[in-house]
């Protein structure tokens, strides 16, 4: 069938691309000058003299194989990634990349990507009211949600923080679940947990917002004018279903295309909200890795997201030829 | 017998206050069941407007100003198109009055197969169509065009031009309308594309009786498939007249260029002439007669006086082709005598 043929094509073209970004992801960090262990070492230099075997011992805990030859260290590289070993954390030294991945990233994952998609719903379906109801009220509510959109996201962050968790004290203020309440499936701790969750959430759905509404309406609007809509006009059909099946179903294509990137950014987007917040997620773990120069778990992160941009991307494609038959032609 | 749809001195502008632009002025006509009646004109003389004001689809700001729009289909109460309120207007569509557009590639939605496209017309004026019924008559609907049934899970951009065409036709006749609007129906179709949808169109009229208004500028190609045919000049309709009486004697200097400016498709070459000069710009018509400036036999009263459009005959003396047939009809030129007799 036409459709499963695009698909696999696309399906093969995104496993070169991510064998490409493995690649970059090995080479780029031997290009830099120094290694791991030169830098810890830089850290602890004040603390006294340090032996050639602790440096050994290290080096050999870090695994990092000075020995081998660099394709050797390539294949050994990539075989580890395939059995899920993605090194040791400096930082969270003994705890291995993966454990502290993790971790982080269902926190990160539940948050961004719901508000995420909340955002893209809301956005998306006012947007669509009002490209339908231009002129109206509501199509005059749109400067207003852009202005928000263009807002530094960090600053509305802090707003809310000091009005509804310092000023008025109904929402805590950081991390993302209470003192002494761990991970588990329970009341206590979802309650916690969406309690924490709600000011960094408000933060990136009233950010993001105004960008799918603004597209959502003008794409609407444009729709509006082609010839389909009036010929959908003079059959006589009921006024919902032009505005799903001709309207919104045509004008929302663009905006799948964006929303698939989003999604694949959410791993990657949230490390400003993450930081203002103290939120335990895995932008807030990347910043961490980065002032502390933990090159393994650096790295461990850049592979998770770029593997999730290209599977977000890959997720884009399949819903695109699903909505929109044109892109089955080859 | 009352007329089908009865237009009555329709104006249609586009904007209000000072930026007015009155697209259609004082239009009337009336059309019979089963009747072919053809509106030709250059464009920018208000046809389409015309067209699309009596389907009750004026874009933007165009809306009626004056007139009336009397639909009087079977088993219906007779209804004013013009001020009815949008619910009745929507249950006329489709089923009384359907239309079919110039560019079939942009008149389908292109996410939607053509059996959903012609499917959901039928679910929305005959809820009680199931599934499986609907399916066998969008079928049928398709045979009929002579586009296999198979090809209704095809979607627009699958289908070359005139099959587009054709598909647009047979969602046109999904209700067994009584007046089909053809908006320039060929106009994006190479010539033999054209004879095609031109004779299935002629063969499926002739077949279910339903009545055409037929919006075109070839006015060569109506005087072929139409009944009557409204020349219209500036937003007002010029001459009014049966096709074959216009064919053989245009009264209106505007119709005999019109006549002149396209090759007949059958019938010896004759030679193309046109009309001097551009279509008139709407916010500035001149007085008196709006086609005065481009015509070649313009009076001095004609810089003066706005001629109406009533019964005028022609002057004595002149010849005529054929004797009484052609000797008045409603036209608005002052090279004409106004009869007293209406026609």
């Amino acid at each position: 069938m036409q459709r499963l043929r695009v698909l696999l094509r696309r399906t093969f073209f995104y496993l070169v691309t991510a064998w490409i970004a493995l690649t970059l992801n090995f080479f780029l960090p031997r290009m830099m000058p120094g290694n791991a262990v030169e830098s810890v070492l830089s850290r602890l230099e004040g603390s006294g003299p340090i032996t050639p075997q602790a440096i050994h011992a290290m080096t050999l805990a870090f695994g990092l194989k000075t020995n081998q030859s660099l394709f050797q260290q390539y294949a050994g590289y990539i075989s580890d990634i395939f059995h899920g070993n993605l090194g040791t954390s400096i930082n969270y030294y003994p705890s291995s990349v993966g454990s502290v991945i993790a971790g982080s990233l269902p926190w990160t994952v539940v948050l961004v990507g719901l508000s995420t998609v909340i955002a893209f719903v809301i956005g998306t379906g006012l947007g669509t009211l009002a490209g339908w109801l231009k002129g109206s009220w509501l199509d005059g509510l749109v400067p207003f949600t852009t202005l928000l959109s263009g807002m530094p996201y960090f600053w509305f962050g802090l707003i809310l923080i000091s009005v509804f968790a310092v000023g008025l004290r109904v929402l805590p203020f950081n991390g993302g679940v209470g003192d002494g309440i761990s991970p588990s499936f329970t009341m206590s701790f979802f309650a916690s947990a969406a309690q924490h969750a709600v000011l960094p959430a408000a933060t990136i759905v009233v950010s993001a917002i105004g960008g799918w509404l603004l597209g959502m309406r003008n794409m609407v609007v444009s729709v509006l004018a082609s010839d389909y809509i009036v010929l959908a006009e003079a059959k006589g059909l009921p006024r919902r279903r032009i505005v799903a099946a001709y309207v919104a179903r045509n004008a929302i294509l663009p905006s799948v295309a964006g929303f698939a990137l989003a999604l694949g950014f959410v791993v990657a987007g949230s490390i400003v909200t993450e930081v203002v917040f103290g939120y335990p997620g895995i932008g807030d773990v990347l910043y961490i890795a980065v002032t502390s120069r933990d090159y393994p778990l650096m790295q461990g992160i850049f592979l998770i997201i770029t593997l999730v941009v290209l599977l977000a991307n890959l997720l884009a494609d399949i819903v695109y030829v699903f909505l929109d038959p044109r892109t089955s032609e080859v | 017998m009352t007329a089908l749809l009865e237009v009555r001195d329709l104006d249609v502008s586009y904007g209000h206050g000072e930026d007015t632009l009155h697209a259609v002025r004082g239009a009337s006509f009336s059309l019979r069941r089963g009747e072919i009646v053809g509106v030709a004109g250059e464009s920018g003389c208000g046809k389409s407007t015309l067209a699309f004001a009596i389907a009750r689809l004026l874009r933007g700001s165009g809306h009626v100003e004056g007139g009336e729009i009397l639909w009087s289909g079977r088993d219906r109460e007779p209804i004013d198109l013009a001020t009815a309120d949008d619910e009745s207007v929507r249950r006329v569509r489709w089923s009384d009055i359907s239309i079919v557009m110039q560019s079939a590639m942009n008149a389908m939605n292109p996410v939607l197969s053509l059996r959903s496209q012609i499917g959901d017309v039928i679910k929305a004026h005959d809820p009680a169509a199931g599934r499986r019924e609907r399916g066998r008559r969008v079928g049928e609907l398709l045979e009929m065009v002579g586009i296999p049934s198979a090809r209704g899970r095809a979607f627009p951009h699958e289908l070359s031009g005139g099959m587009r065409q054709r598909a647009m036709i047979a969602l046109a006749l999904a209700l067994s309308p009584q007046l089909v609007i053809l908006d320039e129906p060929t106009t994006a179709l190479d010539v033999v594309m054209q004879r095609q949808v031109l004779s299935e169109l002629k063969r499926l009229q002739a077949d279910l009786g339903f009545a055409v208004l037929f919006i075109t500028h070839d006015l060569s190609l109506l005087v072929e498939i139409a009944d009557r045919i409204l020349v219209m000049y500036a937003g007002t309709v010029v001459e009014r007249a049966d096709a074959l009486d216009l064919y053989r004697a245009p009264f209106h200097p505007y119709s005999r260029g019109l006549l002149t400016s396209f090759p007949k498709v059958t019938g010896v070459r004759a030679e193309l002439t046109g009309i001097p000069g551009t279509p008139p710009d709407l916010r500035g018509l001149p007085d008196g007669c709006p086609f005065h400036p481009r015509c070649a036999s313009a009076m001095d009263e004609c810089k003066r006086e706005t001629p109406a459009l009533v019964p005028r005959r022609r002057p004595d003396g002149e010849a005529t082709p054929d004797g009484e047939a052609t000797q008045s009809r409603d036209v608005a030129c002052l090279l004409y005598q106004p009869t007293g007799r209406a026609q």
